[in-house]
C-alpha cells in the first residue's frame, strides 16, 4: 500500500506542541464563556484518533466536531470552536471551515480566536466569527505548510 | 495596559434634535457603538485593525448597550491600566452612554458609574488636539475631528454625523457602516498626536516625571 506523504508540521514534530496550545485555547475559552459571560456550555470533549497520535496523518478521514455547544444570554444555542493564536492573523484552514459549514444544518457555528502572548501562556484578546456559507468573501492564501487558509480578520466581533 | 478606542452614533430625533446629544429625551437612542481594543503596551500603525460595530438595527439599543457594558466590565477587571480613548468622549460619549445605560436599567447606577467613569483611564483626543489649533487669537480653543485629521494628513470622513440618523430612518445600514469606518481614525490620530508631543524619540525626562 502506498504510504501518503506526511504533513510538514508532522515531519517537524510540531504536533504535540500545537495540540497542547490548542487544548489551552479550549480550556481558556470554556472558562471565559462560563465564568466571565455566565453562559451555559456543554463540553463535547469529542476526541478523534488524531487528537492523541502523531502517526496517523490522514486526519481528513475523521469527522471533527466543534469543541462546545453553548447557549448565550439571548437563548441562542450554537457550536463553538476555539482557535489559539500567537498573532492577530485570524486565519483558519479552509478544510476546517468546510467542516464548520457542514455543521450549520444542525446549529449555528461560531469560531473564537484567542490571542496569546509570545509564550502562549496568557490571552489578551478574543474575537468571535459567525460561520456563514458565503466562504467566497474571505481572502484565501496558501501557507508555508501547504494548507489553504481563509482570512476572517474583517468578519469578527471583538468580545474581549 | 491596553487601549480601548470607541465611538457612538446617536439618534437625532425629528421633534427633538437635541436627543442626539442629550440621553434623557424621548427620542434619545444609541444607534451603534464602535470599538477596538488593543492589548499591546505600545500601539503602532502596523497592528491597526477594523473596529467591532454593535448595531442597534440588528437587535435593539438595550442589547448593544449591554454587550458593550459587559465588554468594558470584563476588561476593567483584567486590565487595571485600561485607557478609554475617543474624540470628545469625556463630554459626549461617556455621559450619553451612562444616561442610556441607566434608562435601560442595564445595571445599578453605582456600578455603571464605576465601570464607565471611575475605573478606566481617559485620553480624550479632542482635548489633546487643541495643541494643533492654529487660531488668530493664539488661544487654546476647541477643535473638531475634521480639523485635527486635516492637520495630520489623516483621511477625512465625507459626510457629517447628522446623516447617520437619516440613513437609519431610511434603513440604509451599509451607509452607516461606511460612515463609521471612515470616522474611526482615532488610533491614527492618537499616534500622530503622540509623535507631535514627544517627537520621534521619546525624551527620558518628561515634564512631571523628572
Amino acid at each position: 500500500m502506498e504510504q501518503s506523504k506526511k504533513p510538514l508540521k508532522q515531519e517537524m514534530n510540531k504536533f504535540p506542541e500545537l495540540r497542547a496550545f490548542g487544548q489551552k485555547g479550549e480550556d481558556d475559552l470554556l472558562s471565559f464563556l462560563q465564568n466571565k459571560l455566565s453562559w451555559p456550555v456543554l463540553d463535547l470533549n469529542y476526541k478523534t484518533i488524531t487528537d492523541n497520535t502523531n502517526e496517523i496523518n490522514d486526519w481528513r478521514d475523521y469527522n471533527k466536531l466543534p469543541d462546545f455547544i453553548v447557549k448565550d444570554k439571548q437563548g441562542l444555542v450554537f457550536f463553538a470552536d476555539a482557535k489559539a493564536k500567537k498573532s492577530k492573523k485570524l486565519l483558519v484552514n479552509e478544510r476546517d471551515y468546510d467542516e464548520y459549514i457542514k455543521k450549520l444544518i444542525w446549529l449555528p457555528v461560531k469560531v473564537y480566536f484567542l490571542i496569546y502572548n509570545r509564550e502562549g501562556t496568557i490571552y489578551s484578546e478574543i474575537y468571535e466569527h459567525n460561520v456563514t456559507k458565503e466562504k467566497i468573501k474571505y481572502s484565501k492564501s496558501k501557507q508555508w505548510d501547504g494548507n489553504t487558509t481563509l482570512d476572517l480578520s474583517d468578519y469578527v466581533k471583538q468580545i474581549f | 495596559m491596553g487601549y480601548l478606542f470607541f465611538d457612538i452614533e446617536t439618534n437625532v430625533g425629528i421633534n427633538e434634535p437635541e436627543s442626539g446629544l442629550n440621553p434623557y429625551k424621548e427620542e434619545s437612542k444609541v444607534l451603534s457603538i464602535a470599538y477596538n481594543y488593543y492589548s499591546e503596551f505600545k500601539l503602532s500603525e502596523k497592528i491597526l485593525k477594523k473596529p467591532t460595530i454593535l448595531k442597534s438595527w440588528e437587535s435593539d439599543e438595550k442589547f448593544i448597550l449591554e454587550e458593550f457594558y459587559n465588554f468594558l466590565k470584563i476588561k476593567n477587571e483584567s486590565d487595571q491600566h485600561l485607557k478609554l480613548i475617543g474624540f470628545n468622549h469625556i463630554k459626549f460619549d461617556i455621559p450619553y452612554l451612562i444616561g442610556r445605560l441607566n434608562i435601560n436599567n442595564i445595571s445599578t447606577k453605582n456600578e455603571v458609574f464605576d465601570t464607565l467613569y471611575r475605573v478606566p483611564h481617559f485620553i480624550d483626543l479632542a482635548q489633546l488636539s487643541q495643541i494643533v489649533n492654529r487660531n488668530k487669537f493664539k488661544e487654546i480653543l476647541n477643535i473638531n475631528q475634521l480639523s485635527a485629521n486635516r492637520f495630520f494628513g489623516i483621511p477625512l470622513k465625507k459626510v457629517s454625523g447628522k446623516k447617520v440618523t437619516e440613513y437609519f430612518r431610511n434603513k440604509e445600514y451599509d451607509k452607516i457602516i461606511e460612515y463609521i469606518y471612515s470616522e474611526f481614525t482615532f488610533e491614527l490620530l492618537y499616534l500622530k498626536l503622540k509623535k507631535y508631543i514627544y517627537g520621534t524619540e521619546q525624551k527620558t525626562t518628561e515634564a512631571g516625571n523628572e
